[in-house]
């Protein structure tokens, strides 16, 4: 069977728009992926280099110099491959223990290193413990090694009738003490 | 001398008592019903095992008319069963500066704030309160219950009342009282080594009272009146710093609210 010289070309015309096609819809995909976690954390040097790994809702457990557990929580987790111990995290939520407090953190975005075992929480962050002590501020670190939290943005606590308000904090795990930094206005109402 | 201490404390501890019992005239609110704000520049430590903030760098602790400023602040609370807290106690350090309405305490280096008693103590080498017209300093101690409305000088004592005179002690009560939210000075009352200066005369005795409405001064034990390079003695004066005129008198038998200060002097002056 011979084909006329029109159809020979018209073949080769729809092979080469079908390729062109796929490489488009791949590349339209990655940049709106970038775009979905652009606005969170701005890794826009990234879009150049692969995803190696989207996890959809991750769970990172492990243990701390103490041996206590810690746990990170996210809906979603992304990794590059340079950067194979860090994960780009959605909605994560972390579950730290300090002392005999156990503190909840949560946020819009933020970044694990696995490596060193510390967790960068940015955008609405809130944590607080069991003993009604809540806080609030917009980035937060947490060194699970040295079990120490810290931040340097402005930062407002709250625990019963009682407020405080910084530029900064840190909770030191080893001396049961919380500093708050710069700046400080605390109202304390005696409850009798 | 031992005595004349305990008789001491309990010349103040009545003294602080009558003044609630009677008088009611200091109407400041304690500040332990009202909630205390704590500002601080370099911030605020929560040292959750000793229970206790410290504010550091010009510090200020706030509550209702009353300010504590200094360069350090450590508050202690009491932890209740619901786990809120309740602030006892508030220590400053370092150019202490307390504010109670008109009234001004400055030159401590230390200073203690009992929270559920009202009650001050501030130590330093140049303190002085500062009410209105009067001025009390003192170059060691300076007490206040506040919502009684007494503050004690100790050592090296001086009230004065704008040029109209100066009173020395080894020990002065201030008797306060509030009009119009302003705090004011209605007694004076001096121990041991007591002299009044005014424009015109000089008086020593063991004790003295001064009162600011009729601005009569009665003095007790070893009084002795100088005028120029004459003087008069006695054991009881009567000094009218409003006109002037000085009396050395029998001392009194009985008088009102008086009869335990006489009872306290005379015990000193059997010494």
């Amino acid at each position: 069977m011979t084909y006329s010289k029109f159809i020979k070309t018209i073949k080769f015309i729809f092979l080469g728009i079908s390729i062109l096609m796929l490489v488009l819809i791949v590349i339209n995909n990655r940049q709106s992926q970038v775009k979905i976690v652009g606005d969170k954390f701005s890794y826009t040097d990234k879009i150049d280099s692969s995803i190696n790994q989207v996890l959809v809702k991750p769970v990172f457990i492990g243990l701390n110099k103490k041996e206590q557990p810690f746990k990170v929580t996210a809906t979603k987790a992304t990794r590059f491959k340079e950067e194979s111990n860090t994960f780009y995290l959605e909605n994560p939520i972390g579950e730290i223990l300090i002392d005999n407090d156990k503190y909840y953190l949560s946020g819009n975005s933020g970044i694990y290193n696995k490596n060193i075992q510390e967790l960068k929480i940015k955008g609405d962050v809130k944590f607080n413990n069991n003993l009604d002590l809540k806080f609030s501020t917009t980035e937060v670190f947490f060194d699970f090694k040295e079990q120490v939290l810290f931040g340097e943005k402005a930062v407002s606590g709250y625990k019963n009738n009682s407020k405080i308000d910084s530029q900064g904090i840190k909770i030191l795990n080893k001396e049961n003490k919380i500093i708050f930094k710069g700046k400080t206005k605390l109202l304390l109402k005696n409850e009798n | 001398m031992k005595i004349n201490k305990i008789y001491l404390i309990f010349f103040i501890c009545f003294f602080v008592k009558y003044n609630t019992c009677i008088s009611q005239q200091f109407k400041s609110t304690s500040s332990a019903d009202e909630p205390i704000e704590i500002y601080a520049d370099n911030g605020i430590e929560w040292h959750k095992n000793s229970k206790k903030y410290v504010a550091l760098g010009n510090a200020e602790a706030i509550s209702g008319s009353l300010s504590l400023k200094s360069d350090k602040i450590e508050a202690y609370y009491y932890e209740t069963k619901d786990s809120s807290m309740d602030i006892v106690n508030v220590i400053a350090k370092k150019n202490v500066i307390i504010k109670d309405k008109k009234m001004k305490i400055v030159g401590g280096n230390f200073a203690e704030y009992n929270v559920k008693k009202d009650y001050f103590k501030v130590n330093g080498s140049k303190l002085k309160l500062t009410s209105q017209k009067n001025i009390l300093r003192s170059n060691n101690k300076m007490e206040y219950w506040r919502s009684k409305g007494v503050a004690v000088a100790t050592g090296g004592a001086e009230a004065q009342k704008e040029n109209e005179f100066i009173v020395k002690a080894d020990r002065l009560i201030w008797n306060l009282y509030e009009i119009d939210k302003k705090i004011k000075v209605k007694k004076i009352i001096g121990f041991s080594n007591v002299s009044i200066r005014s424009n015109n005369e000089v008086a020593f005795s063991d004790k003295g009272i001064y009162n600011n409405i009729t601005e009569v001064c009665k003095l007790f034990g070893n009084v002795r009146l100088q005028r120029g390079d004459s003087f008069l003695t006695g054991e009881y004066a009567e000094v009218d710093l409003k006109s002037g005129i000085s009396k050395i008198l029998p001392a009194p038998k009985k008088g009102p609210n008086e009869s335990k200060v006489r009872a306290l002097i005379e015990k000193e002056t059997k010494e």
